[in-house]
C-alpha cells in the first residue's frame, strides 16, 4: 500500500487529537507540536501501512519532522529496495 | 551501572526493552560499554571507589549533555551493540521498538534536557555499603573533575521511587531543578527529579587538577 499525505495527516490527528492544522510542511516534532514520546506508534503505522522496514538510524528529524519529509523518505526507501 | 537504575525502581534502565531478546541486562550493559556505545558515560567517564581490600565500593559515570541525542543509547550506538551481541534483525527490532517507547523517537526531546552540561549518571553503591558516605565521595570526585574541566555546574537525576538517592543529592549541595512524571515518558519510565549544583570556583593560582579516569580511595 502507498501511504498518502491524507493517510498520515489522519493518523496523526486521530492518535493525538492535535488541534492545529497540519499540512505537508508543518514541522511536527522540532516545533514541539508533537512530543515524540507520544507518537512512537507512528513508526509501526508507517511500516505496516507503507510496507517498509525503518532502520533505527533513519529515525531522524530530517526524515520524520513533517508529512512531506516522511513521504520523501518512503520514496527513497522504496526506490532503494 | 545496572544497580544505579535498579535501586528504588526494581528494574534496570533497559530491562523492559530486553524482555524479548533473551539477553541478560548485565551482559547488555557490558556490551554497551565495550562497544563504546554508552551515551551516558563511556568506560573512562566512570569513577570507581575501591575499599582497602580492593573490592568495589561504588561507582558513578558522567557525560556531557551538549549533544544532540541525549538518550542513553543512540541509533548508531544501538547498531554497534546489536552487532556485538549478534542479534537477529527481529530481536534488534523488538528491542528498539520497546526502547524508543521509554526514551523517545529522537534524542532531543525536552524530557531529556539537563540543567547543566556536566551530568553525573549511573551512580551506585553496593547495598551492604550504603550509608557510609561513599556516594558523597563519588559526587565530590565528579565535582572536582567537572571543575577541573571548566564547568560551573553539575547535574544529576534521581528516579521517582528512589528517595534515598534524592535525599543524598540534596544533602550534597544539589537543588531540585525539575520533576518529570511518568506521563512525560509515555508511562514507560517511572519519572525523574532533575537536580543541579553550582560549583565553587577552583582556588586561584593553582594548575588545573585532572583526575585520572579511575579514582581509588
Amino acid at each position: 500500500m502507498t501511504l498518502t499525505s491524507a493517510d498520515l495527516s489522519r493518523f496523526i490527528e486521530d492518535e493525538l487529537a492535535v488541534d492545529a492544522e497540519i499540512d505537508e510542511d508543518t514541522l511536527l516534532f522540532s516545533t514541539g507540536l508533537i512530543d515524540s514520546f507520544s507518537l512512537v506508534s507512528l513508526m509501526s503505522y508507517i511500516e505496516d501501512e507503507g510496507g517498509v522496514r525503518i532502520a533505527p538510524g533513519d529515525v531522524k528529524l530530517e526524515n520524520f519532522d513533517s508529512i512531506g519529509r516522511i513521504l520523501a523518505y518512503l520514496d527513497r526507501v522504496t526506490a532503494d529496495a | 551501572m545496572y544497580q544505579a537504575t535498579f535501586a528504588g525502581v526494581g528494574r534496570g534502565l533497559f530491562d523492559v526493552a530486553l524482555t524479548h531478546t533473551g539477553v541478560d541486562p548485565l551482559a547488555f550493559n557490558e556490551a554497551l560499554l565495550l562497544a563504546g556505545a554508552s551515551n551516558w558515560g563511556q568506560i573512562d567517564d566512570f569513577l570507581v571507589l575501591e575499599a582497602d581490600d580492593g573490592s568495589h565500593a561504588g561507582a558513578a559515570g558522567a557525560y556531557l549533555s551538549d549533544r544532540q541525542d541525549l538518550r542513553p543509547l543512540t541509533a548508531e550506538g544501538f547498531e554497534a551493540v546489536s552487532g556485538r551481541l549478534g542479534w537477529s534483525p527481529d530481536a534488534a527490532r523488538a528491542f528498539w521498538r520497546a526502547y524508543v517507547r521509554a526514551f523517545g523517537l529522537f534524542g532531543d526531546s525536552p524530557q531529556l534536557a539537563q540543567p547543566a552540561a556536566y551530568v553525573i549518571e549511573y551512580l551506585a553503591v553496593p547495598e551492604a555499603l550504603r550509608g557510609r558516605g561513599h556516594a558523597r565521595l563519588l559526587l565530590e570526585a565528579h565535582a572536582e573533575r567537572a571543575r577541573a574541566n571548566g564547568h560551573a555546574q553539575i547535574a544529576i537525576s534521581a528516579m521517582f521511587g528512589n528517595a534515598p538517592a534524592l535525599e543524598t543529592y540534596l544533602r550534597c549541595g544539589f537543588r531540585e531543578h525539575a520533576r518529570l512524571g511518568p506521563e512525560r515518558f509515555g508511562g514507560a519510565f517511572p519519572g525523574v527529579t532533575r537536580l543541579v549544583r553550582e560549583l565553587e570556583p577552583a582556588s586561584g593560582g593553582q594548575a588545573p587538577f585532572r583526575l585520572p579516569p579511575r579514582m581509588t580511595a
